[in-house]
């Protein structure tokens, strides 16, 4: 039986960030657990967006340190060979007049006055960055540079790398089947490969947390919630690199759009999507009927795409929560246990931040952001930290 | 001369997904993503060309199988077919031949008829039936020829060109040693290699347009064969697990290892 | 008793195949005895030396299209529980047609024969093993020969038995045949892929990588990474969402090895992989693994190439 100071269980975006922060910070004993590789969960199925844009002031400060990482992510990993595929191509958001202006204006107005750089364009300037949309209904069109897209699998497997050069140790294919307690103290795992004792656990499970729960008999709300993503194909209005990602408030299904490989289009909704029945990646039936309705909802915007051809599409899964914002923090009474779950569908873009702020606390330091608004009693309480914009990734 | 083309497809686990094999020994398909086997889609798209080129008046597709098969029939409808059929072979499991002798029926009976039973309007008769080499679940590859032998019409497999002749077809075959060029002389069955023909994408347009397409269920006891089969899976396993391999140096000792022969073996052909 | 098998058999380079050795020693397996197809008294005097062949059979005097010789097994399929072919053009067309004619079933590319009436074979691309028993009276297979070794060519003592003539099929006509043409640019049939992923760090090394592919006429593929990064077309995508790729070997330079990409081209015979990472998951799956520089590789490769390229 082996002891470790931290143990981490799961090796998706989160895991791999939480494993490299808390080795940057100084702990030395560290071991994380897969039952998979790295990264081979919903992290690899995550279209990779980032942005600053949140109508939660938490998440704001939680994506601007984000942000930063993933801009400098070799000096941040400190390893001149990492990459997190950064496309720095800006984001752009709009909506038409309606229930969602407000709280655009809202969200803009909040992020401006944290320091982040967000223009407002007009509907000339908007179509200037994005020519092969139209913006006739835009009743606000909000614009930030520091914005774009990366790798998620790239940037789990950087963390990774960066954490075993610090000493970490990472076991994959092992699965965990249960803990160890010693009263209401955490004290070990049981896994395939053995038990292994810890000072501290962290969970980063992911829409497998309702295993956790199972183990420490406290409910934990997350729900595994299948989206789909397209791909299409309009040679007569390539989606380039140098075009905004892009999240059409004005669409039903709450679209958000960049680049595929330099000329695709990669599409999918915000809203809420195919809650499953248990937690599992394996790729989903997608219906030519469902193509046809957001391709419809693409064309009112991008009206070449009216004649755009399906190239591909896959479907990726969220672990959502009630308010659709992350469970951070202890749980309960229960000593030794740090949870990290429920990013519903933020959490790549969040997962530097997320990865530092979580070792802080499992390491007892203070920690960038406080952990106090994400905590699991807030469902009961009902201090929910619902997004202005309704249910949906938008948060 | 113009004819119709039938376009046989099947519904098959997608490509891409890891298939299990579950508690009861075998493999459950329920939830899995289903697609149209790649390789009917090249037959699809070739049947499409052929009738753009004016060879072939309709396109139809049909499938042997449950309800549920209805949607790989949309999605030929939304490349561009013309009709499509659904055999529905209820709690029946069709082998190869079982399959073959229902599309043989199913020729038959459209050549037989008048067009009342039918709700394309031409009076072509097949002059062409264009399937997949092969499904991407069974791996077999036989539908094609035994249809074939049932019509007594020539065949030609795995093939990755062809055009109408003055009598029928000229259709060049992947081979063991390259490719081979047969004619087929009078209606024939052609099984279409990837090669074939890329698929075309379907299009937002022809997603909407399919929908007004014809769509009919045929139920399979109306055409009298036999659907019992005569080879039964008594198991399924997991094949061996890939072993770990090797590190080695540098290229020469990945050349001593793998042998520049294997390595090189498309230079310079 | 009609339980003999049948073997197909083809003749290459002036003897009988190494094919039709491997499936005769496959039938054998069966425990019944075996006769041999043979089409020209050349092949059927070769033949008649094969251990384990009990009769020979002289159908023609050529080889028959596949249709003449579906209906040449159909003339003889009664006297046999079981017609066998290597898994190759010929048995692949002849032996399916001959099943239908006479209403019986057809197996592709079997890997094992367990008992006279039982085998195994491959679904799913051969991600699941099954093993199916044969219940009509005459199975058609091919038999997949790399899985066998062949039969002795020498030993045997078999008798020659002319088969009547039939008509033959005159409706299908060989034109043409074209050496095999593998410029390997079509991705999904090619022999032998060049893969590149994330770490060729630019579209320029992943042009340089086309290169090598092109010297070593091998098709070009990507991982979805690189092609997210725009290094490479979205059809040249192996993966999940991309191609799925069966090649003989696989050669990945920068690839990590996400399970998404590895669905698109596990079932390669042999998996290289090049990588500056040694923890880079691709070298689990990889038969041979070089961690270092993929540029080096690729010169050293591309060297050797070309060298054997002008040597032909």
């Amino acid at each position: 039986m082996s002891h470790y100071d931290f143990i981490v269980i799961g090796a998706g975006v989160i895991g791999a960030s939480v494993a490299h922060h808390l080795a940057a910070l100084g702990a030395k004993s560290v071991l994380v657990v897969d039952r998979s590789t790295i990264g081979a969960g919903t992290t690899s199925q995550s279209s990779g967006l980032l942005r600053t844009h949140y109508s939660v002031r938490q998440n704001v400060e939680l994506a601007r340190s984000s942000w930063h990482a993933f801009n400098n992510f070799a000096d941040y990993v400190d390893d001149d060979e990492a990459s997190c595929g950064l496309v720095k191509c800006g984001y752009m958001i709009c909506a038409p007049e309606g229930d969602k202006l407000a709280p655009l204006q809202a969200s803009l107005d909040a992020q401006q006055g944290m320091g982040i750089e967000v223009q407002l364009l007009s509907k000339a300037e908007a179509r200037e960055r994005l020519p092969i949309a139209q913006f006739d209904d835009a009743a606000l069109i909000g614009y930030e540079p520091e914005a774009g897209f990366a790798d998620a699998y790239l940037v789990a497997t950087g963390f990774a790398r960066s954490a075993r050069r610090r000493g970490v140790k990472i076991m994959e294919n092992t699965t965990v089947t249960g803990l160890v307690r010693d009263g209401r103290r955490v004290t070990g795992i049981e896994t395939s490969a053995g038990t292994f004792s810890c000072g501290a656990l962290i969970s980063t499970q992911n829409i497998w947390t309702p295993e956790l729960a199972g183990w420490i008999g406290v409910p934990l709300p997350v729900k595994p919630e299948r989206h789909t993503v397209l791909a299409l194909e309009c040679d007569a209005a390539p989606y380039t690199f140098n075009m905004p990602a892009f999240k059409d408030l004005g669409s039903p299904g709450m679209l958000y759009f960049r680049s595929y490989g330099g000329s695709q289009m990669l599409v999918s909704e915000g809203v809420v999507g195919e809650t499953l029945n248990a937690p599992e990646t394996e790729q989903g039936d997608i219906s030519l009927d469902y193509v046809g309705e957001v391709g419809a909802q693409v064309a009112e915007r991008f009206t070449a795409y009216e004649m755009a051809g399906l190239a591909s599409s896959w479907t990726g899964v969220y672990d959502v929560t009630p308010d659709w914002n992350p469970v951070l923090g202890p749980v309960g009474d229960i000593e030794g246990l740090t949870v990290g779950f429920g990013f519903s569908g933020h959490g790549f873009k969040l997962s530097p931040g997320i990865g530092k702020i979580l070792a802080q606390h499992a390491l007892g330091h203070a920690s960038d952001v406080s952990l106090a608004p994400y905590s699991l009693d807030r469902f009961a309480s009902g201090a929910l930290l619902v997004g202005k914009y309704g249910s949906g990734a938008v948060s | 001369m113009t004819m119709k083309i039938l376009v046989p497809v099947k519904r098959v686990v997608d490509a891409n997904v890891r298939v299990r094999i579950g508690s009861a020994g075998g493999v459950d398909t329920a939830g899995l993503k289903m697609s149209l086997n790649p390789f009917d889609e090249c037959a699809v798209e070739q049947a499409l060309r052929l009738r753009e080129a004016g060879v072939a008046s309709s396109v139809t597709v049909l499938t042997c199988g449950r309800p549920v098969c209805q949607d790989v029939l949309r999605t030929a409808l939304a490349m561009g077919a013309d009709n499509a059929v659904l055999i529905d072979t209820a709690n029946a499991s069709p082998d190869s031949l079982g399959i073959a002798r229902l599309l043989h029926a199913f020729i038959t009976a459209d050549t037989d008829t008048d067009t009342d039973t039918d709700t394309d309007t031409d009076t072509d008769a097949y002059g062409l039936v264009l399937c997949g080499k092969q499904a991407i679940d069974d791996d077999i590859g036989g539908v094609a020829a035994m249809l074939a032998a049932l019509l007594g019409w020539p065949q030609a497999l795995n093939a990755s060109a062809m055009e109408a002749a003055a009598r029928g077809w000229l259709v060049t075959c992947g081979d063991d040693a390259g490719t081979a060029t047969w004619r087929l002389d009078g209606p024939a069955v052609v099984s279409a290699d990837l090669r074939l023909a890329e698929p075309r994408r379907v299009t937002l347009p022809s997603i909407v347009k399919a929908k007004q397409k014809p769509l009919r269920t045929v139920d399979a006891s109306t055409f009298n064969v036999p659907l019992g089969t005569q080879i039964r899976i008594v198991d399924m396993a997991e094949p061996p697990v890939r072993q770990p391999g090797i590190k080695v140096a540098d290229t020469t000792a990945l050349l001593g290892a793998i042998g520049s022969g294997r390595l090189f073996q498309n230079v310079g052909a | 008793m009609t339980m003999r098998s049948l073997v197909v058999g083809e003749w290459k380079d002036g003897a009988i195949a190494d094919a039709t050795l491997r499936v005769i020693r496959a039938v054998s397996e069966r425990g019944v005895p075996v006769d041999v197809l043979t089409f020209s008294s050349v092949m059927a005097n070769a033949a008649v030396c094969l251990d384990g062949v009990e009769r020979v059979l002289l159908a023609s005097d050529d080889v028959p299209n596949p249709e003449t010789l579906a209906a040449f097994l159909q003339h003889i399929a009664s006297d046999y529980s079981m017609i066998a072919a290597s898994h190759r053009t010929a048995g692949r067309a002849a032996l399916p047609r001959a099943a239908a004619l006479t209403g019986n079933a057809f197996l592709a590319d079997i890997t094992r024969v367990v008992t006279a009436q039982r085998f195994v074979r491959g679904l799913y691309a051969g991600s699941v093993v099954a093993t199916i028993e044969s219940t009509g009276a005459t199975l058609f297979a091919t038999i997949r020969t790399s899985s066998f070794a062949p039969a002795c060519a020498t030993g045997g003592e078999a008798s020659i038995v002319a088969l009547e003539p039939i008509a033959p099929f005159t409706a299908t006509v060989l034109i043409d045949r074209q050496a095999a043409m593998q410029d390997g640019s079509d991705l999904a049939s090619a022999s032998v892929v060049v893969a590149g992923g994330r770490g060729l760090a630019s579209k320029e090394n992943m042009d340089t990588l086309g290169t090598l592919a092109r010297n070593m006429g091998a098709a070009l593929g990507a991982s979805r990474a690189a092609v997210d990064a725009g290094y490479a077309p979205n059809a040249a995508q192996v993966g999940q969402t991309g191609k799925t790729v069966a090649p003989d070997i696989y050669l990945a330079f920068g690839i990590s090895g996400a399970i998404q990409h590895l669905a698109g081209m596990k079932d390669s015979q042999i998996i290289v992989a090049v990588n500056k990472d040694p923890d880079a998951p691709i070298f689990s799956v990889a038969d041979y693994g070089i961690v270092g520089d993929l540029f080096d590789v690729m010169g050293e490769l591309d060297a050797h190439a070309r060298a054997t390229g002008d040597a032909q």
